[in-house]
């Protein structure tokens, strides 16, 4: 029994006599979201680094005899002399199924009042994106639930796809309808039972947003039960430049846990034009030379390193994925402008988003000569593949056409029967916010369109008759529509069927 | 530190800083012969670089000094043989900076530069608290 008591005074013995060595620094200036510090000659690049009142930061310019450091969080209380300590640590944040429903600032503490994370793990928010060796191909769909994207513009898992177009031209829309489709096909896949099933999970990562914004898409995904699967990370305007410098890299983090665990994730950022302003400011006032437009010459690392991080892994490495829908606004339309072209170079394809076709209520606006997908049909089930196969360039055509048709009266049948077909899919594809089709609905409309039956509809009658369609499908077509979810291709015996079916309803429909 | 952009300017400074030192530490003797030196050749933007001669002066006394504050009285001999094995372990002179502070409670805490061992109780409940 004195062993016990000698074993526990030995403890506290040696830690009452431990020394604790620290590195420290001293605050020289401190203003907008960075500090200049003097000392820290240990300090390391993006080492976190302590401040008093338990507030962190991350160096970012190491210098000879200074550091220049981005602070996270309320600054106010800090101010010149004070004492800041490094950690030897990287800045992390936790990460794991715990943070599912979950609201959270950049440093991953929770702002929706719903009590403290219980988090067993953390992550570094920077870290190097998966090399060649662990990745595959994609060739699994992210399903949008907008016909157009699926058909024409198809998303693959690890995948990244620039969403991009001027303010209010429903770039959030897009990646909103995505979060509550996947939480629509989570619910329906693993209330079947599949064990092959592999939910996907949504990361949304709002930075330099208005709050009331940020509230908004938060009641939207509970209103559509989706926040069960989706994770959100908040760096509003109102948050200092560096919370929104490291928001994106935050987000990515949590992302890449879903990944390194087999499972699929993914994640937009809303987005990264924003985040290159924060970072921008953090760079001019940390005194890093400007480059065009003023950012810093890193700027284009900073979310090419970013976007890396967005894989599909094979099987040896847990096969998991990470998709990333990084969103971008444009000024007038220029997608020409630095940070547009920089981050259009760096991700597998676009969806260009215009205003002249949102005013002419043509929603989701996309510009589909500008819009494409890098991975191309590999990312497309083979029954979405087989029946819009031709719509882009149909579409693509038509668009052309009707610019030159403008000019003159007389047209040839050919070309006055593409401009027919163009602009029935152009009403085909007009879809509301908020209700995404499921992929075996894209497939009948589509089909449908393809084999004629929506020929003799007036124009102003299509969108009523899409969705006559899909109420008949969805009722008395619920079989076909169970075929080719179970099967993911068009057979000629499901061909058939489906034939069937919407003949049945093309029997019942009327125009007026 | 502070910086100076023209490249003699910067030279001179490193050399002044060089002058100064006896045995690696600032010496007051050499440090006032450095500027009556510079006092009778005036060089171009004299300010400036007695500027950053202070700023450099400062950072190396700072790291020329081994700061020993400690809670109760300590023997000159013990703090003189702890300075010693500072310098082997630093590999450099150091001067001795010591002084009784009764906040820290129990214990020291010794500061080079802008490294701390601290051993002192205060500290250790401020890292409990932590």
């Amino acid at each position: 029994m004195s062993s016990i008591i000698e074993t526990i005074e030995n403890e506290i013995r040696n830690l009452e006599t431990a020394v604790r060595k620290e590195n420290i620094g001293h605050i020289i200036s401190i203003a907008d979201g960075v500090a200049r510090i003097e000392g820290l000659s240990d300090v390391m690049y993006n080492e976190m680094i302590e401040f008093p009142g338990g507030i962190i930061g991350q160096a970012l310019n190491l210098n000879e005899g200074e550091v220049g450091s981005v602070v996270f969080g309320d600054i106010s209380g800090l101010k010149e002399g004070d004492e800041v300590k490094t950690t030897g640590r990287l800045f992390s944040v936790p990460v794991g199924m715990c943070l599912l429903g979950r609201v959270v600032d950049a440093l991953g503490n929770p702002i929706d009042g719903k009590g403290p994370v219980e988090a067993k793990e953390f992550f570094p928010v920077e870290k190097i994106a998966p090399g060649i060796i662990p990745r595959r191909s994609v060739n699994q769909p992210v399903q949008t639930g907008i016909m157009s994207i699926d058909s024409m513009i198809p998303i693959g898992r690890g995948q990244r796809e620039l969403i991009i177009g001027d303010r209010a031209t429903g770039k959030t829309t897009i990646a909103i309808d995505t979060i509550i489709n996947q939480a629509r096909i989570n619910d329906e896949g693993i209330a079947s039972g599949d064990p092959e099933f592999r939910p996907l999970y949504s990361i949304y990562v709002a930075v330099g947003q208005k709050n009331a914004n940020v509230a908004r898409t938060i009641r939207t995904l509970e209103q559509a039960d989706a926040m069960k699967y989706t994770i959100i990370v908040s760096a509003p305007a109102a948050d200092n430049p560096a919370n929104q410098y490291i928001a994106p890299f935050s987000g990515a983090a949590m992302g890449e846990w879903f990944m390194s665990k087999g499972k699929d994730a993914l994640i937009v950022y809303d987005d990264l034009s924003k985040q290159a302003v924060a970072y921008r400011q953090i760079s001019l006032i940390l005194k890093r030379p400007a480059g065009r437009e003023a950012f810093p010459g890193d700027v284009f690392y900073l979310h090419s390193r970013l976007l890396e991080r967005a894989a599909r892994l094979n099987e040896e490495n847990g096969g998991g994925s990470l998709t990333a829908l990084p969103i971008i606004e444009t000024q007038a339309g220029d997608i020409s402008a630095y940070i547009p072209t920089n981050v259009i170079s760096i991700t597998d394809g676009q969806i260009f988003l215009e205003t002249d076709l949102f005013n002419q209520g043509i929603r989701p606006a996309i510009a589909v000569g500008l819009s494409v997908s890098r991975v191309g049909s590999s990312a497309q089930t083979k029954a979405l593949k087989k029946v819009a196969g031709q719509i882009k360039l149909q579409l693509a055509q038509f668009r052309e056409l009707a610019a030159f048709a403008q000019f003159g009266s007389d047209l040839d049948p050919k070309t006055k029967a593409q401009l027919d077909r163009g602009s029935r899919i152009v009403e085909l594809f007009k879809q509301p916010a908020l209700k995404p089709f499921s992929m075996e609905v894209e497939v009948g409309i589509v089909w449908a369109m393809q084999n004629d039956f929506f020929d003799d509809i007036p124009l102003d009658q299509i969108t009523r008759a899409k969705l006559s369609l899909q109420d008949h499908l969805q009722g008395r077509g619920s079989s076909v529509l169970e075929s080719i979810k179970k099967k993911k291709e068009l057979t000629d015996d499901i061909a058939t069927a489906l034939r069937k079916t919407v003949e049945e309803w093309k029997q019942t429909w009327s125009n007026d | 530190m502070l910086k100076i952009k023209d490249r003699r300017q910067r030279m001179l400074v490193k050399r002044m800083v060089e002058l100064s030192l006896k045995d690696g530490i600032p010496d007051s003797e050499r440090v006032s012969a450095v500027l009556s030196a510079v006092r009778n050749q005036t060089p171009r933007s004299h300010r400036t670089i007695l500027r950053a001669y202070l700023a450099a002066i400062r950072s190396l006394i700072r790291e020329s000094t081994l700061e020993v504050v400690h809670a109760g009285a300590l023997d000159s001999q013990g703090i003189d043989s702890f300075r010693k094995g500072m310098e082997t372990r630093m590999n450099r002179n150091l001067m001795l900076d010591s002084r009784e502070d009764p906040s820290l409670i129990a214990g020291s805490r010794v500061t080079i530069g802008d490294h701390v061992w601290d051993a002192s109780l205060r500290g250790l409940i401020a890292r409990l608290i932590d």
